[in-house]
């Protein structure tokens, strides 16, 4: 059955089909390998501080833990840790003051944060919403990246800074949820870092390309 | 190397154009699973942000380009090639990198895993067991490969257990042997179905050989029974009754009638070249057959018919019995030669019994002018006597006036008068001339009788005295039956009947002749003399005519062929065996009359005749015996 078909080709006509099957292979190929590297290449994100900064506008829970997540409202990739964070809260039997940090760039006009993701944010048990106007808050904490969370202890000492998805936009199991929930239980992570995968904050470099104006 | 079967031709036909439709159903497959990416990609994530700036996401860029370059090499092939095992493979691999796309996209959810499994049976498909590994390889080597380098997006979970690919691999493996055993059963029925196929085109084949054989054989009938019908004198035609018209008509009646047009003679066969006189009772005769007695049996009519060319034409029209729901079929003959003939043969047998009769004749006329010979002679003898006693009166008148004695020229005279017998003459001399004027009256009824049995028919029926034409037929046929027979008439009050007398002559002389010869066989050397009584009357719409006879009658045996044409039992020179036979068409055909007889063995033979007060020329039943 296998010479079932057309009549057989040429020599020629072999050699370009086989030829085009090699490089078919190769542009899914290369194609999948971008796509691969796009998903897991990580934001930019400097040391969060030690300590919860006196000078921040957001204000620490008393006696308990402070998960803060910092999130671009467009961004397509603020969902999915979103619901990481959703999932957190509920799997964590701690009770921890939770804020959900809007970016609102300067230039922007007011409401610009109202997205779909403001909304959800609304639903998630015990979250805070907070629109963090020039984006001086996540300057604050060290955060250049949409997705981009710190966890404070009771004591206002830093816990974790970093990602809470497995790579862009991906919901689902990944090293960060389970370092978050570890802290938040105060039990021991295997790892203790965890890159953001987002949006960047800033807006980008005049003459940078697009690629160049990813995550930084 | 093996000769392909029949069947192994149409088991590769019925695959590859399962391969071929399988390979479109899949292109449009790939081609939505492309556009709903990229609808997906737009409508989640259409752009991508750096602060207050957005530009397209490469999420819809990948789903664009990348798909486009996955599906290209599947699409050209199936554009291309479609059918070929290549294609059919590209496609299995093409499928797979969806299938691992959309679990990449979906961050390694298990429900997308379905879209495995669905990929899977739809390339079952293609009843071909060889995707399905290639199909499965991919998988594979997805899981592993993905499994190890990034197994959240294969199995949604972080860290999995090592095994996690087998347990996926499992999966699909038990769909592969569903699937591998249900495309080696499916393709086991095509098998099955390509060999009933196979051995149905053979029959198929056989069946249409004999259809051609028969058709051919058909046609051959076709041919010959139609050079048959149409090289025929016989015209069949058929009529549709429901619509009035003449469905089909031979083509020799085109040329019988002058007319070369099948539409023309179709359409006015019975209101063009019928003969006026005859139209409207041919088309109650054809209109009505449906309905009528003739239904069951036909029948069967004479008329005339006028040629282009103006002849007339004499034919017959013999209707089939009517079957419903079918047109009325029937042959018409041209009967003019046969009638011309007929009323030669007619004329030959009144000229031949003129012929027979005329010695009889001859004597009937003897007897009349022998005796008025004899009174002539006498009228001529007693002439010259009594011429001779007027010369003797004159002389005495003239010896008287010369002064003679009157006594002695009395006795002169009285002695002529006595020499002539004057009394003798005075009273035979009238009876003479009363014999002579009888005789020759007799001669003049033999004459006359003569004349009017042998004078030619004109061609329409005239009315005649029926009653008058036996007396004269008995007349002229005096010597055939005086010597054996008394004749005996019983003539009612008749009308005048429309006929041909000179024929109803004829036929009334034959069954004359043949009561006088039935006689004659039973008298003959004998004393004894027979009777024969010839009555007449009316009977209804009919004339009825008997002749008698009180000869030996018509034996069992010869009763059925009585009528049939040189059938004769009478010794050679006395019968031709035409006369019972001309005498049937006479009356029946001729007159659409009756001719019926009783008999009985040494009693005889009553011969009846009937006709029509007002023939309508039609005849149908023969004549029968009663």
């Amino acid at each position: 059955m296998g010479a079932s078909g057309p009549e057989r080709g040429t020599a020629g006509s072999k050699a370009a089909l086989t030829a085009g099957v090699i490089v078919w292979a190769a542009v899914v190929a290369g194609g999948l390998k971008l796509v691969a590297d796009y998903k897991t290449t990580a934001g930019a994100a400097r040391p969060a501080p030690a300590r919860w900064p006196r000078e921040s506008r957001l204000e620490p829970a008393s006696g308990r833990e402070t998960l803060v997540i910092f999130v671009h409202p467009k961004c397509a990739c603020t969902r999915a840790s979103l619901t990481e964070l959703n999932i957190i809260i509920n799997a964590s039997a701690a009770r921890a003051r939770t804020i959900v940090v809007f970016l609102r760039p300067v230039g922007v006009e007011g409401g610009w944060e109202r997205t779909d993701t403001w909304d959800y944010a609304a639903t998630i048990p015990g979250a805070t919403r907070f629109v963090d106007d020039g984006g001086v808050e996540a300057q604050r904490f060290g955060a250049d990246t949409s997705g981009h969370v710190v966890l404070y202890d009771a004591g206002e000492n830093l816990q974790f800074s970093g990602g809470i998805t497995g790579s862009r936009g991906h919901a689902g199991d990944n090293v960060g949820r389970r370092i978050v929930l570890a802290r938040l239980e105060a039990r021991p992570a295997d790892e203790d870092r965890h890159p953001v995968y987002g949006c960047p904050f800033a807006d980008p470099s005049p003459g940078a390309s697009g690629a160049e104006r990813g995550p930084r | 190397m093996k000769t392909p079967t029949r069947r192994d031709e149409l088991l590769g036909e019925s695959l590859r154009a399962l391969h071929v439709h399988t390979d479109r159903m899949f292109g449009w497959l790939l081609l939505v699973q492309w556009g709903l990416t990229i609808v997906l990609a737009l409508y989640l994530s259409p752009l991508a942000w750096a602060g207050r700036v957005s530009s397209i996401n490469v999420h819809v860029q990948i789903a664009i380009f990348l798909g486009a370059a996955i599906n290209a090499l599947p699409l050209a092939l199936i554009r291309l090639r479609p059918g070929w095992w290549l294609t059919r493979h590209s496609i299995a691999v093409t499928q797979m990198l969806w299938s691992a796309m959309l679990i990449h996209m979906t961050g390694g959810r298990i429900e997308t895993h379905f879209h495995v499994f669905g990929s899977l049976a739809f390339l079952a498909f293609y009843r071909d067991w060889r995707v399905i590994p290639t199909a499965t390889l991919v998988v594979a080597a997805d899981h592993l490969f993905r499994g190890f380098y990034w197994p959240e997006s294969v199995y949604g979970i972080a860290n999995p257990e090592w095994w996690r690919f087998l347990e996926h691999a499992w999966w699909v493996a038990f769909e592969d042997v569903v699937l591998l055993l249900g495309c080696r059963r499916s393709v086991r029925e095509m098998v099955i179905s390509a060999d009933r196929e196979a051995a149905l085109e053979r029959t198929k084949d056989n069946v249409e050989q004999q259809v051609q054989v028969r058709t051919e054989e058909l046609d051959a009938n076709v041919r010959r029974y139609r050079a048959l019908v149409e090289n025929s004198n016989a015209i069949p035609w058929e009529y549709d009754a429901v619509r009035g018209v003449v469905a089909y008509i031979a083509p020799q009646a085109g040329r019988l009638l002058g007319c070369a047009d099948e539409g023309e003679l179709r359409a006015g066969f019975l209101g063009r070249f019928v003969h006026p006189g005859d139209r409207e009772r041919v088309r109650d005769r054809i209109r009505l057959a449906p309905v009528t007695a003739a239904r069951e049996k036909g029948e069967q009519f004479d008329y005339r018919a006028t040629t282009v060319d103006g002849r007339t034409l004499e034919l017959r029209t013999i209707l089939s019995p009517f079957h419903e729901g079918e047109p009325l079929r029937g042959i018409t003959l041209d009967m003019t030669q046969q009638k011309k003939l007929e009323s030669e043969l007619l004329q030959a047998q009144k000229l031949e019994s003129v012929g027979r009769l005329a010695a009889g004749v001859a004597h009937e006329i003897n007897t009349p002018v022998q005796f008025v010979n004899d009174s002539i002679h006498f009228l001529r003898d007693g002439t010259k006597d009594l011429m001779g006693l007027v010369d003797t009166f004159r002389a005495a008148m003239r010896s008287v006036l010369d002064g003679a004695p009157a006594a002695d020229v009395a006795v002169t005279t009285s002695e002529a008068e006595a020499s002539a017998d004057l009394p003798y003459l005075a009273e035979h001399l009238p009876k003479a001339i009363d014999r002579s004027l009888e005789g020759l009256d007799r001669v003049a009824t033999i004459v006359r009788s003569m004349k009017e049995f042998a004078h030619p028919d004109a061609k329409e029926m005239a009315p005649a005295d029926l009653n008058r034409a036996i007396q004269s037929t008995l007349t002229i046929a005096r010597n055939e039956y005086k010597y054996v027979a008394d004749v005996q008439t019983d003539l009612g009050e008749l009308p005048l009947i429309l006929c041909h007398l000179g024929d109803i002559n004829q036929a009334v002389l034959n069954l004359i002749v043949n009561a006088a010869h039935a006689i004659g066989s039973v008298v003959e050397g004998t004393e004894a003399r027979g009777r024969i009584v010839v009555r007449t009357r009316r009977e209804g719409e009919f004339a009825l005519i008997s002749i008698a006879d009180t000869g030996g009658g018509i034996p069992e045996a010869i009763r059925e062929r009585i009528f049939e044409p040189f059938f004769t039992t009478k010794e050679v020179g006395k019968g031709t065996g035409q006369g019972l036979a001309i005498a049937r068409s006479i009356i029946v055909e001729k007159h659409g009359g009756k001719l019926t007889f009783e008999t009985e063995m040494g009693v005889g033979t009553t011969f009846t005749v009937h006709l029509p007060l007002a023939p309508v020329g039609v005849a149908s039943p023969q004549g029968v015996a009663a």
